[in-house]
């Protein structure tokens, strides 16, 4: 439980840190801007190395800190309201959170790729997700507009985080032994 | 523990429904107070990547120049910035429009501010600047340069406030093609390939044919956040629409690259 618990902290640091680190990754300039989001990598990860009660605590805060961080203020019928209400990323986030404890044990057994899958997948399905929404709310200027950019911009993260999720991996094992758990540590790298 | 789990699941989705459903109110405290507590790790982040960037230029034993160099650059710009509302309140003075209200409202309290970030998402084009109500800066004040119009500010924390750039599509400005008598409400495109931001000039006649490389500025509307006057960029084309005419602004303002700026916090 400790180990856990110190964990799930560490997690939320790493979340934390993610959330500032990505303000200063500029966008991908060859590749129509898009931008390296980091934290539902993290996310997912918290999600298939923790017992249930920490992954809901670190889908809390990774949510609510995407949410409060990416505000977008917007002009509404009595001033201004945010566009995407806080509290949605919470709500994707749980539902990532809840697919991951379902590949949970498959991961503490080593398919540790289970982890690269579901960020990338979830990172791209966020940032579809808020594009339909916010096309959905601008309606009246234009409804969904597809594109190549938009596509190069939802899909160019996930690949991102796909790809950066080994490395994470990795690198939480040799900077962090005590805090992955012990299934994935022996499975995957022992 | 399954019980115990499926009380703690209730209880997130219990948590995630009241943060989803407060007021307006609650939500700009909520998001002000997260600023807050972010705005330090953010300063700390771009001083850390100047000093990368310094160490990178070779720089490093001339850090008191150059940090001289970039104040008397951010007085220089301000008074740049000065001296092109004067002029536009010269410009308007000898046009005779609305003399009087027009010196008034081109009375300008600017407070200099530096960009401290870039917001991470993909969907919206803002930037974090490293003022807020501590320094007078409220929301919905204009940002500009010397160069012209740059946005403005829509949550304001205790010393960072974010800013919504003219190219984001949320950001509507009424604004005037310079040499004409056409107007229209400008405003940015969801999807742009272009770094430097794209900015669509709407609701002009159809018969408009603006030369590309015109300009454009703020046309000041009534009771709106923007002041007449303000630049905010040249015309790169125009196209005719079943209903109006459309045209395609340059920004004056290099977006991507923006430093330091201005938040313009009242008109005396």
């Amino acid at each position: 439980m400790t180990r856990d618990a110190l964990s799930c902290l560490g997690l939320c640091v790493t979340i934390f840190l993610a959330l500032i680190l990505q303000e200063f990754i500029p966008p991908l300039a060859g590749l129509e801007q898009a931008r390296v989001i980091l934290v539902p990598m993290i996310v997912c990860y918290a999600a298939l190395a923790l017992p249930f009660p920490f992954m809901l605590l670190a889908v809390l805060f990774g949510g609510m800190g995407m949410d409060l961080i990416n505000l977008q203020w917007v002009d509404g019928k009595n001033g201004m309201v945010p566009e995407i209400a806080p509290g949605a990323t919470i709500f994707y986030f749980l539902a990532v959170g809840l697919v991951c404890q379902g590949l949970r044990v498959l991961f503490l057994r080593g398919y540790w790729w289970l982890f690269s899958l579901m960020s990338g997948l979830s990172t791209s399905l966020l940032l579809l997700l808020q594009f339909v929404f916010i096309s959905y709310r601008r309606f009246d200027t234009g409804g969904i507009e597809w594109s190549a950019v938009v596509l190069w911009r939802v899909f160019t993260p996930g690949l991102i985080a796909f790809l950066l999720a080994p490395l994470f991996h990795l690198l939480a094992y040799l900077t962090g032994r005590s805090l992955l758990p012990v299934g994935s540590r022996s499975r995957v790298f022992g | 523990m399954a019980k115990l789990n499926g009380i703690l699941l209730a209880l997130l989705i219990l948590l995630a429904v009241v943060v989803t459903i407060l007021s307006t109110g609650a939500v700009r405290s909520l998001h002000s107070g997260f600023m807050s507590v972010v705005s330090p790790f953010l300063n700390v982040g771009k001083a850390a990547q100047e000093q990368i960037g310094s160490v990178g230029k070779g720089l490093r034993t001339l850090e008191q120049i150059d940090a001289e160099n970039r104040q008397l650059t951010v007085e220089n710009r301000e008074l740049r910035a000065t001296v092109q509302i004067l002029q536009d309140l010269e410009m308007e003075n000898n046009r005779l429009r609305d003399a009087l209200g027009y010196m008034e409202r081109s009375k300008f309290r600017l407070v200099p501010a530096q960009v401290v970030s870039r917001d991470a998402s993909t969907w919206w084009n803002t930037v974090r600047i490293n003022r807020g109500f501590e320094d007078g800066v409220e929301v919905d004040r204009p940002i500009i340069t010397d160069k012209g119009l740059v946005g403005k500010t829509v949550s304001v924390s205790k010393n960072i406030a974010t800013v919504m750039l003219i190219s984001d599509e949320n950001c509507k400005v009424g604004a005037k093609v310079e040499g004409t008598r056409e107007q229209g409400v400008s405003q940015g495109r969801r999807i742009s390939s272009e770094s430097k931001g794209e900015i669509e000039l709407n609701f002009l006649t159809k018969q408009a044919e603006l030369p590309p490389g015109a300009e454009v500025i703020s046309a000041g509307v009534t009771g709106g956040v923007f002041p007449p006057g303000l630049k905010l960029g040249t015309v790169k084309s125009f196209r005719q629409r079943d209903l109006d005419g459309q045209a395609l602004i340059e920004p004056s303002v290099d977006l991507s690259t923006i430093r330091d700026v201005f938040v313009i916090v009242s008109e005396k």
